[in-house]
């Protein structure tokens, strides 16, 4: 088994934790420690940009080695982590900079698909959902005296995906409308946390 | 891999089947095999499959071992996997096990030494199996703590051959690491526990596993750091 498998799987499990607490950030209670929010904030910006990199730095040796059966959910777990960075992002700057991160990352694993399913499964996977702008649909209420400033004014917020000016026009032949809703139990099931 | 090479005869259906399977993958890196049409591997699975609940009736451990291998291999319909069966036949696997006393801690037990190795690798093969597929699935775990006896891993439980060394590393760690995800399912992805949105809350239970994780991380030896390139022969197998 190539040694691969261990730092995705490391990824993966520092993802599960990370994201449980920036999706918290997002919901009430309200959280006013600032230095947590911070420190949250940090750790997964850190996270993601070393998870990205990692997937991106593998060769066609890699690629081919052996992957084991949980990889084509990590490598669509990066790219969800990256899309809950996004949503939650607290300024216009940090928001285009993880939608640049999540486009790398999908056209990474589109064109490293064509040797390796895990990641052909994650690629169609992500960029389903986000087409269907399913992908992290938070709706946060936001008002004005919230320590935490959310890019809105006051009142409802919806932040889907395909508001953040993330458009796929390619989708390689996948056809949305024939697409089986209930093979997609992975991430449909991720927002709930 | 002794018996194989005496015979394929010598190995139990459900295994051979199983391997068969995943190796399948790479049938056109062999010179011998890639000119000619790959196998019906739609049939094969199939066959496989019915070897090993035929094999329930009477599991022995190459039972457990082949249908572990068989989670493995790529799905009938990759972009489309059937998660449902999926999971179904990893806690049917987990049961099967438990029949076979695979929750137990063996150490002691009147078999030779092989099989006890043979027995713990398993059981944590299993661990894993369960505790992966249901955080990739979103479903509950079916390991309890307290009925898993089952001692921790040491590089002796693997077999003495320079070819696994690496391998049974890999191993090694990739279960301790699976026993910090076991908390973490526990502590953040349990139907009572996603409840939980207080973010200090989170971050009060987050901040010790974040750290041994880390911790974890900083002591992979270094056949298992990333800098570390795989030699030209590709890893064919899955332990």
């Amino acid at each position: 088994m190539y040694a691969g498998n261990i730092h995705l799987a490391y990824y993966g499990v520092k993802i599960n934790i990370l994201r449980r607490l920036v999706r918290s950030t997002a919901l009430a209670p309200l959280c006013l420690d600032i230095p947590m929010l911070g420190s949250i904030r940090q750790q997964a910006h850190e996270t993601a940009q070393r998870a990205t990199s990692f997937v991106e730095s593998l060769r066609l040796e890699h690629l081919d080695a052996f992957w084991y059966f949980a990889a084509p959910y990590l490598f669509s777990l990066v790219g969800s982590f990256c899309t809950l960075l996004l949503v939650t992002s607290l300024t216009p700057a940090e928001r285009d900079h993880w939608r640049e991160t999540l486009s790398s990352y999908l056209w990474t694993l589109r064109v490293m698909s064509k040797s390796n399913e895990p990641m052909h499964y994650a690629v169609n996977r992500l960029e389903g959902v986000i087409l269907r702008g399913l992908e992290h649909v938070l709706v946060v209420a936001v008002d004005g005296t919230s320590p935490v400033a959310f890019e809105a004014t006051p009142g409802n917020f919806e932040a889907y995906i395909n508001g953040f000016g993330l458009t796929f026009t390619e989708t390689d032949g996948f056809d949305v409308n024939f697409m089986d809703r209930d093979a997609f139990d992975f991430l449909s099931h991720a927002p709930h946390y | 891999m002794e018996k194989y090479t005496k015979s394929y005869r010598c190995i139990d259906a459900p295994l051979l089947g199983a391997v068969y399977l995943n190796a399948i993958n790479w049938w056109f890196y062999d010179s011998n095999l890639s000119n000619q049409p790959a196998i019906d591997v739609t049939n094969l699975r199939r066959l496989t499959l019915q070897a090993i609940q035929s094999s329930y009736h009477r599991p022995r451990l190459s039972s457990i071992e082949a249908v572990l291998l068989l989670l493995q291999c790529k799905p009938e319909d990759p972009l489309n996997p059937d998660h449902t069966f999926a999971w179904g036949l990893t806690a049917q696997a987990l049961s099967v096990g438990e029949a076979c006393g695979l929750h137990l801690d063996a150490s002691d037990w009147a078999i030779p030494i092989w099989e006890r190795k043979l027995r713990k690798r398993l059981s944590w093969a299993l661990y894993m199996q369960d505790i992966w597929t249901a955080l990739a699935h979103g479903r509950p775990t079916h390991i309890s703590e307290d009925d898993w006896a089952v001692r921790d891993l040491d590089q002796d439980d693997f077999l003495e051959r320079d070819r696994l060394q690496t391998e049974g590393k890999q191993f090694l760690y990739m279960v301790t690491l699976s026993k910090t995800l076991y908390l973490v399912v526990k502590r953040f992805y349990t139907q009572k526990s996603t409840a939980l949105q207080d973010t200090v809350e989170l971050f009060a239970v987050a901040e010790p596993i974040l750290a041994s994780l880390d911790s974890w991380y900083t002591t992979l030896p270094s056949p298992l750091t990333m800098d570390h390139l795989p030699p030209r022969q590709l890893y064919s197998n899955g332990t």
